[in-house]
């Protein structure tokens, strides 16, 4: 039978619904983030203006969970799927289970309208099925969130802003620490994303550090292997020259992991080992010195809104030259033979 | 043979740059032509026009996220791939499109 293929197939696919919500919720959280941030610079002032402009900051922040779980549903059920999903997302936000509960709701309620959606009815009760549909699944669905999985949920985003209020010193290293090696180790992959989703989810409990973190190591591999492609020419191939000297500006104006994927494309294993421990080393300085990031975008407009300018430079500094000497180190003890690597290139 | 593109990632910016770029450049050293979208979060969408999918003899996806208006490829051959796998290996999915192709030719 179809349903057993199908619910195999959406289940497979849940990273990239996943995605999808995430993919839709970025803009939501820049306004807001954005808006919110700028509005900081009017504390002392009267002006209607700076209340404005935090109050829409706060839409825009208090919207995101929903967004998510409307649009994680969207990517699974079509349109049927996203009215539930936004239901859901506000009920999560509102039971208090936040990022979490709105990633589980939306996935829940996407899947059931899904599954929903492919019941056979005789002709004559199709269409009204149509109706039915969104109803079921969001009563089904926002009930279990309520009773059933809200109150552990609740209590366990409640310790967790518990845990990062208290957060001392070690504490943040050791956490800098966690997140720049997951960030490090896939150039915006999986790994990348679950550091990266963390730290929102952090966000949603108001607090900024892991945020900070994700900000500093963010362009330690990009920055990391460009800079040692400079310091020893001699390892790399014309074509990663070029590329470096054309992305290191890009990396710090756009600030991007991605950026780094050709220039360890061919040697993967010791760039990876070596953005591992550059963002090891900047992710433990971020989260020693607790640096706060009040938010998420990236590049040139983070400069604005850390807590300590100079905790970043200082991490991401740090981070970049741990990159680039331990990859030049691996490299200069391996025998990569550049010559035959450039000439299959050209022969492309 | 005319394909079209479409690529998506997360924020827009990278990924889908990225595959478009070698997806690209593995066609024209083929001698194929390439309409490309990209599509994301923080993307402005350059929609492709109505008539380079009515053009296109085959349709990739190479995806991260949901494409939008899926809904305009429906009766064409369509090639489904990972965004990840276009940045890394676009020569096999070129070897797969033309595969597609003849296979659709032959018929």
């Amino acid at each position: 039978m179809s349903f057993v293929k199908d619910t195999k197939e959406v289940f497979r696919e849940t990273g990239l619904h996943f995605r999808t919500g995430v993919s839709y919720m970025l803009p939501i959280l820049l306004i807001g983030g954005l808006l919110g941030s700028v509005s900081m610079l009017g504390t002392n002032s009267d002006a209607e203006i700076w209340k404005v402009l935090k109050h829409i900051g706060e839409i825009g922040m208090s919207f995101f969970v929903p967004m998510m779980a409307a649009y994680i549903a969207y990517s699974m059920a079509d349109t049927p799927g996203l009215a539930p999903g936004f239901i859901v997302g506000i009920l999560a936000n509102e039971t208090q289970s936040g990022y979490l509960g709105a990633l589980l709701g939306g996935i829940l309620v996407g899947y059931i309208t899904f599954m929903l959606l492919k019941i056979e009815l005789p002709k004559l009760w199709q269409s009204s099925w149509g109706m039915v549909i969104p109803v079921v699944s969001t009563t089904i669905v926002s009930l279990f969130l309520v009773f059933i999985v809200g109150p552990p949920l609740a209590i366990m985003m409640e310790s967790m802003s518990v845990f990062f209020s208290n957060l001392s010193e070690s504490g943040g290293a050791a956490l800098g620490g966690i997140m720049g090696i997951l960030g490090g180790f896939d150039y915006g992959g999986p790994f990348s994303k679950t550091q990266s989703t963390f730290a929102t989810a952090a966000m949603d409990l108001n607090v900024f550090t892991p945020l900070g973190i994700t900000g500093a190591i963010v362009t330690i591999p990009p920055l990391g292997l460009c800079l040692a492609t400079f310091l020893s020419p001699k390892l790399y191939t014309k074509t990663e020259k070029d590329y470096a000297k054309s992305s290191w500006l890009y990396s710090l104006i756009a600030g991007f992991t991605e950026i780094a994927i050709p220039l360890a494309m061919n040697d993967l294993i010791r760039a990876t080992v070596a953005t591992v421990a550059g963002c090891l080393v900047g992710g433990s300085i971020a989260g020693f010195f607790a640096l706060e990031l009040y938010t998420p975008v990236l590049g040139i407009p983070q400069w604005f809104f850390y807590n300590n300018i100079y905790v970043y430079i200082g991490s991401v500094v740090s981070g970049v030259i741990t990159t680039a000497l331990l990859v030049n180190l691996l490299k200069s003890i391996s025998n990569r033979d550049i010559k035959a690597i450039e000439a299959s290139e050209e022969s492309i | 043979m005319k394909i079209a593109l479409i690529t998506s990632c997360m924020a827009g910016i990278a990924h889908s740059k990225m595959a478009a770029t070698a997806l690209k450049k593995e066609a024209e050293k083929r001698g194929h032509q390439m309409s490309i979208e990209e599509q994301g979060g923080h993307k402005v969408p350059v929609k492709l026009k109505p008539e380079e999918i009515e053009e296109a003899d085959i349709i990739i996806i190479a995806k991260a996220v949901t494409i939008s208006g899926k809904d305009r490829f429906k009766n064409k051959p369509t090639l489904d791939v990972s965004v990840n796998k276009a940045v890394r290996k676009p020569k096999e999915i070129m070897d797969k499109a033309e595969e597609l192709y003849n296979n659709i030719e032959n018929k």
